[in-house]
């Protein structure tokens, strides 16, 4: 099971984590503010991008045929896997044709969620991550720490002792340099490696396309240079159009790195003569989602990390705390979804369910809704005691009032007040007993979220 | 013209330097720029050729580490995002903007287009790849500190050659 508690106690010790991460996650808000301010359509375009993740989840199975049949017309080749194993033997099998020893690859939540990595290496083929802040969380042996920004937890001192260490880099802390070091060093991997890997953000299904984002040209490179060019993908990247690609591409940027657009937007539509180029399209949990009624809106996520961003627990303890590939808001509910109760059972409890990720999210994803029935599931299958369902009640008959939601919070200040001095409390799965020890923890505070973030603004 | 204005104060703002010249001051500005003599990677297009920068430049469609130029013509240019952007039916294509130091990028002023929806409509199936490029390759990952040339080019110079009439 995935401590939740422990791991955020022992992140909430080292201040320099804390910082980083509050720094990096107000950053992209307020980069994110300042762009939008510069489309006045914004709020349409999240509407159409929601209308179309609709549409392909009303219709899944005939976009995802659709998508084969063109992707496999363009040249590509195409595979289907149904869980992780299959989708690491499947990689293998293909790198094994081309007598790979050496990949490239650029960054996929999906390859990390199948765990591609440890697997190639136990077989004897050596994977590089390319985009910066992947490679040097590999370096260090970790895990990436924010969707955008992986190696946020790590400070310059820190990158610059590893790379000397590690890689006989040249000591030195001046942020370009030790990018231009890294940049030399893996220069030399995109020319000799056998393969390149990557991830995709959109599916599109009228032409078989795939599409990629990115601010370093990793990709472009990891997807050009080597030889063979697998495409480690989720099925739910489908959009069902190319003409629906332009809405997705005006609200990815802005609502994850605040950018109008990232600096490389690549659309791959042909296998050139003489090249392969394999999409693995990984399920993996997937259906399971689209067939529970609650949990299919999920599926809409374009990773943008915005309601990480947004989220004031993920500000406090960043994306380790969750211990899985997924993190923030939207990470604990595809967490429970792909690895299961057992692993994830505490983590829909790692919420103050303030609804700032849903006022967030591009593609209007519930989440809080989804997280407070994961609760109920919990709960339920945990045979929790009374005290815990009437607690759960509370939260679910505020949250499901709309009207309330602005008050909301106050009310749910005086329910933990009420709560915490009854002894019921010390059983509770962890929904208000951790909070207790977040004492800066502010949305259970007497304002609701909004009003804090505007003062913040302010300050 | 008025649209042409507005895609340069895009472009400026995603870290491009931009110069709008006329067609007969384009090989010039390009040796200015590019300094005589100098190996330039390029991708060629009806436009660079019939520039005749063959006895000017060492041009080569074969990348080696050490070349500081890449030169291409962009096949349009959007004014939403700021971009060029470059069709491709080859990987080589793609590379003139990618491997060098410097991508240097030409672009008709004919060419550029208000939104992604004015250049999907145009293209026409098979489609080839495309590539948005929105300045030069940048990464924040130390620190949240911007760094320019993080994998590809450190500079993004675009050459607007400005519609005859
Ligand atoms: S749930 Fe919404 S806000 Fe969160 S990462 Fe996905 S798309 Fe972005």
């Amino acid at each position: 099971m995935i401590d939740f508690r422990k791991n955020a106690d022992r992140i909430l010790k080292d201040p320099v984590v804390v910082n980083a991460v509050q720094r990096a996650t107000l950053h992209a808000l307020k980069k994110r503010e300042e762009t939008i301010e510069r489309i006045p359509d914004f709020e349409d375009l999240r509407d159409r991008a929601r209308l179309a993740k609709e549409k392909v989840i009303g219709d899944f199975e005939n976009y995802l045929k659709l998508f084969k049949k063109n992707a496999t017309e363009n040249g590509f080749i195409v595979h289907e896997a149904g869980d992780a194993e299959e989708a690491r033997n499947l990689i293998l099998k293909i790198l094994k044709a081309h007598g790979a020893r050496t990949v490239v690859s650029s960054k996929s939540m999906t390859q990390e969620e199948i765990e591609i990595n440890p697997f190639l290496e136990s077989h004897g083929i050596k994977k590089y991550e390319t985009d910066l802040g992947e490679f040097i969380v590999q370096v260090a042996g970790q895990r990436p720490s924010h969707i955008t920004a992986p190696a946020i937890h790590l400070t310059r001192k820190e990158i610059a002792r590893l790379f000397s260490e590690k890689l006989g880099m040249n000591y030195t802390e001046d942020p370009e340099e030790i990018t231009n070091f890294a940049r030399n060093f893996l220069r030399g991997k995109y020319f000799k490696a056998d393969a390149g890997m990557s991830g995709a953000n959109f599916l599109v299904a009228d032409t078989g396309s795939f599409v990629i984002v990115e601010n370093e040209g990793n990709a472009r490179m990891s997807t050009t240079l080597p030889g063979v060019h697998i495409v480690v993908t989720g099925i739910e990247k489908l959009i069902p159009s190319i003409m629906d690609l332009p809405v997705f591409l005006k609200i990815l940027a802005p609502s994850s790195t605040g950018q109008r657009q990232t600096v490389y937007t690549s659309i791959f539509s042909r296998a050139p003569e003489g090249r392969e180029i394999h999409i693995v399209l990984i399920d993996n949990g997937r259906r399971r989602m689209l067939k529970d009624p609650i949990l299919r809106e999920a599926l809409m996520c374009i990773r943008c990390g915005g309601c990480s961003n947004v989220c004031p627990i993920f500000q406090l303890v960043g994306g380790h705390a969750y211990g899985s590939v997924y993190s923030g808001p939207i990470g604990i509910i595809w967490t429970y979804a792909i690895f299961g109760h057992e692993v994830a059972k505490e983590l829909p409890f790692a919420s103050t369910l303030c609804g700032a990720c849903r006022e967030i999210c591009p593609v209007r994803i519930d989440i809080p809704r989804i997280l407070l029935e994961l609760r109920r599931r919990v709960v339920e299958r945990e045979g929790g005691r009374p005290g815990e369902k009437i607690l759960i009640n509370v939260w679910a008959g505020l949250m499901t009032e709309p009207f309330l939601n602005k008050i909301g919070f106050r009310v749910a200040s005086k329910v933990q007040t009420v709560f915490k001095k009854g002894d019921k409390i010390k059983s509770l799965p962890s929904v208000l007993s951790s909070w207790t020890k977040f004492k800066d923890l502010e949305p259970l505070a007497d304002k609701t979220f909004r009003e804090l973030w505007k003062e913040r603004k302010g300050s | 013209m008025e649209r042409t204005e507005r895609f340069v104060k895009e472009l400026e703002n995603n870290d491009c330097e931009v110069h709008v010249v006329d067609r007969k001051s384009l090989k010039e500005n390009l040796v200015n720029y590019i300094g005589k003599g100098s190996k330039v990677f390029y991708r060629p297009s009806a436009l660079i050729k019939s520039l005749g920068l063959r006895d000017i430049f060492e041009l080569t469609e074969d990348f080696h580490e050490g070349i500081y130029f890449g030169l291409s013509e962009a096949d349009y240019g959007i004014v939403y995002s700021g971009g060029l952007v470059e069709l491709a039916n080859t990987r080589e294509e793609k590379l003139p903007s990618l491997l060098p130091e410097v991508h240097v990028a030409l672009l008709r002023e004919e060419n550029i287009v208000e939104d992604f929806d004015d250049l999907f409509s145009r293209l026409q199936k098979p489609l080839p790849d495309i590539t948005f490029i929105t300045g030069p390759s940048k990464t924040a990952d130390i620190e949240k500190i911007l760094v320019r040339g993080a994998h590809g080019p450190r500079k993004l110079i675009v050459f607007i050659v400005a519609n005859e009439y």
